[in-house]
């Protein structure tokens, strides 16, 4: 199905050996579960807490809000895990999980008022005898704060965050990024505290509580907002997918569809003015800055529009980064399985199913060279 | 509610310093992806050296005179020198030193050698082929420095038939199906406009990528090279869309605001200028409180307690809300829903953000003087600590262009006479060329 040879595979790391250390995943959904499957591609030893009671499923999440989780995008996140089955009832599975808190080195918990007291009192006096224990929590606000019991789903944390507010048409109202990015991103920050404060504990034995608010995560993927109120008092607001400072850059139609046309920079304006056979352009003074091009875009559309029309994305893509200019290909998803660039790194991988059936999975987005083993590729 | 974390019984001085404390990085990028990973590495501690060349300063310093209006600068004032009050620099380059060095020149090349022999990390974002042309790809500086990390984040990674390709954040946006995914049920692809996406998806990655190798450097004593490719970060960041799409499944439909699976799920015009209020139902609970707020007969009447049956509705639904919400103030109407426990906030814009009670009760914001910009807030990173470090909200402004010339080559042992001839022949310097972003 995938075509994928099965010789296609990429090199992972050379294993930790003695450095692998335990992380054990309390997560009733993607961010936690993200983070383990992180830690996991890098040799950490992860064990998965799998309980209806606390939100984690043998292929899921209980939650209503990841219902779209599919169950491949589940056996991706949870891969390389190991399962520890939690039934609070059972005095035998309380002491497993007890005992996985103390082997543990790294706690990852994302987990509701209710699925903590699904845990029991042992579960929270084996995490306070650590003390060398490094924990993240992952919540939507935070644990502390007067919000930190507010509902969310990731809807709310992505208005919440500033996110909604510059996704979407001028006229009309905001709309959502796909999937479950802002989950993804408590995920990446709970890797980069839990690892950092970890080599912190095994140096000196003293461990830290981290609380990773995916609603700060949003605020902080997208920077720059906050900054420029601060600065100049100015308010963002959405652009149609457009820059309202510099063109031409966005999403434009082509003769088969459509590409993306993206010239940020001084010199990839110059580049851009060679491509279009428009030497005049360079000394413009309608056109010298960024916003300029922006005001007076009407002038390069002239030219622009009838040149895309003529051309298909792929021919746009070419000539555009044959003159070192950062055009793209709007790829779906099913465009990416067929990318040369992604299938020559080795990116996608065949693997199973339960039921045997043939998948495709992504590796992690990195190809690694180490000092111990040599080049690997 | 969100529960309290189970904390670990920690010793009052668990984090004296930041986590990468010792930890010494030679940046060499620019504009925001690489930026932000080593942000993190220095607001965890590490001392970052930010090289940047008089010719080639970093693109989001914004240039030598003004590009994409003012409103980056304090008070729209760009001065005399625009590219130590630039927004987006200054944001993304707390806590970093600043070396302004010709790299090409065969002096400069010798101290940023000598940078390497004493560095832990090497992070770079230059274009495929950059570093090597430099005499700084990883073969060939590994062997100066034992168990050296070197991240390094060109868009299409260093390996197959694109390794050569430019790419910004908006391009990997588009390569890697987010804006395909975005966008209105009724309309195109849509992009994220100003938001360079692709910039912070890498930047995230690399961070977490780059502390995972340095856990892998302490735990084993070695280093490596990490080629992250952008645009297989952008994948990631969609993996559930992407995953279910190639194996069989079918490619998301652009949705807009809504859910698979949870209805009403959306936002909706409240009173005031541009103001919205976000919606999400998760299930029969939520919908008996939004129906008690909304109070409209048409929700009353029909029998919508059921997941689907409210999917099949939601454009009944929808309207009804739009109705309730249009003539309310959002955040009150925001407050009704959460009274009740139903996921709700107003789609907040920076403005809110820096009035926002919880973030101040968090101190997410970092109060931050800088001597040529002022004193602002910041946007901090998200987490915070239960031991409360001071480290932590002790934040450096971003650095003056050149700041640390003097300083980064006096702790490599160039004595002050050498300092000054080095920054006569123009291999170091503390203003710029003449340039655009």
């Amino acid at each position: 199905m995938s075509g994928l040879a099965p010789e296609e595979t990429r090199s992972p790391l050379p294993a930790l050996g003695d450095g692998a250390r335990n992380v054990l995943e309390i997560a009733h959904g993607v961010g936690g579960a993200f983070a383990g499957m992180f830690l996991a591609s890098a040799g950490f030893a992860v064990t998965r807490v799998v309980s209806p009671a606390v939100g984690a499923q043998p292929d899921g999440f209980s939650p209503a809000e990841y219902g779209d989780v599919g169950p491949v995008a589940a056996r991706f996140l949870n891969e390389r895990k190991q399962a520890l089955r939690y039934d609070p009832a059972d005095a035998a599975a309380r002491g497993r999980l007890v005992q996985a808190v103390r082997a543990a080195d790294l706690l990852i918990e994302q987990l509701t008022l209710d699925e903590r007291s699904a845990l029991g009192d042992e579960y929270a006096e084996a995490v306070a005898d650590r003390p060398d224990l490094v924990v993240v929590t992952i919540t939507p606000f935070g644990t502390g704060g007067p919000q930190s019991g507010a509902a969310a789903t990731e809807l709310v944390i992505d208005a919440a965050g500033g996110w909604l507010q510059h996704i979407g048409d001028p006229e009309r109202g905001p709309i959502r990024p796909p999937g479950h990015q802002s989950e993804v991103m408590g995920g990446l920050a709970a890797v980069m505290s839990g690892v950092a404060s970890l080599i912190v504990a095994d140096r000196t034995g003293a461990g830290e509580a981290i609380d990773v608010a995916l609603r700060e995560c949003v605020t902080w993927f997208q920077m720059n907002p906050t900054t420029v109120y601060a600065y100049s008092g100015s308010v963002g607001h959405r652009t149609g997918g457009a820059s309202d400072v510099n063109y031409p850059q966005g999403v434009f139609e082509c003769a088969n569809g459509l590409v993306g046309i993206n010239v940020l920079y001084y010199v990839e304006w110059f580049r851009f003015c060679d491509l279009m056979g428009r030497e005049d352009w360079k000394t413009d003074p309608r056109l010298e800055t960024p916003l300029l091009r922006y005001e007076n875009r009407a002038l390069i559309d002239e030219e622009l529009l009838p040149w895309l029309a003529a051309r298909t994305a792929p021919e746009i893509y070419a000539a555009g980064q044959a003159h070192k200019l950062p055009f793209g290909m709007v790829n779906g998803p099913r465009e990416l399985l067929e990318s040369e660039q992604l299938r020559a790194r080795r990116f996608w991988r065949t693997a199973s199913m339960s039921d045997g059936t043939e998948i495709v999975l992504p590796e992690m987005p990195a190809v690694y060279t180490t000092t111990d083993q040599g080049a690997e590729r | 509610m969100t529960p309290t974390p189970a904390t670990p019984n920690l010793q009052p001085s668990a984090l004296a310093v930041g986590p990468l404390a010792g930890i010494r990085v030679v940046d060499l990028t620019m504009a925001w992806a690489g930026p932000m990973v080593t942000r993190v590495l220095a607001q965890l501690g590490a001392d970052v050296v930010k090289i940047e060349a008089a010719g080639k300063m970093d693109r989001w310093r914004g240039g030598t005179f003004v590009q994409r209006g003012t409103e980056r600068y304090p008070d729209h004032e760009p001065t005399d020198q625009p590219w130590n009050r630039n927004a987006y620099f200054n944001t993304q380059n707390v806590n970093k030193r600043s070396l302004v060095l010709d790299l090409k020149s065969p002096e400069g090349h010798e101290i940023v050698l000598d940078l390497v022999r004493q560095a832990d990390v090497v992070t770079e974002n230059f274009a495929f082929g950059a570093m090597r042309r430099l005499g700084l790809a990883y073969d060939q500086i590994a062997p100066l420095r034992t168990g050296l990390v070197m991240l390094s984040m060109p868009g299409f990674g260093s390996s197959g038939p694109e390794r050569g390709y430019i790419a910004h954040g908006p391009t990997i946006e588009q390569l890697a199906g987010n804006a395909y995914l975005q966008g209105y049920t009724d309309g195109p692809p849509q992009a994220s406009g100003r938001l360079a996406w692709g910039d912070p998806v890498a930047g995230m990655t690399g961070a977490a990528l780059l502390i995972m190798a340095l856990w892998r450097r302490h735990a084993t004593g070695f280093g490596c090279h990490i080629d992250l490719a952008q645009l297989e970060a952008g994948v990631l960041f969609n993996f559930d869309s992407v995953l279910g799409a190639v194996n069989g499944g079918q490619v998301p439909p652009r949705r807009g605001t809504g859910h698979a699976t949870l209805a009403p799920h959306g936002t909706y015009r409240c009173a005031g200028d541009d103001r919205y209020l976000a919606l999400a139902c998760r299930g029969a609970a939520d919908w008996r409180a939004i129906r008690e707020v909304v109070a409209a007969d048409a929700l009353q009447a029909a029998d919508l307690e059921s997941d689907d049956a409210r999917h099949a509705a939601a454009e009944l639904i929808d309207k009804e809300i739009s109705e309730w919400a249009r003539p309310r103030d959002a955040f009150e109407a925001a407050r009704e829903l959460q009274r009740r426990g139903v996921p709700a906030s107003v789609v907040l814009n920076a403005a809110d953000l820096l009035a926002d009670e919880q973030l101040a009760d968090r101190g997410y914001f970092l109060d931050v003087s800088h001597p040529q910009a002022g004193r602002h807030q910041y946007a901090g990173l998200p987490w915070q600590y239960a031991s409360d470090p001071a480290w932590w909200r002790e934040v450096r402004p971003a650095p003056c262009f050149g700041e640390h010339n003097g300083q980064v080559l006096a702790e490599l042992g160039l004595p002050p006479a050498r300092i000054a001839q080095l920054a006569a022949d123009g291999v170091i310097a503390d203003h710029p060329a003449r340039q655009g972003d």
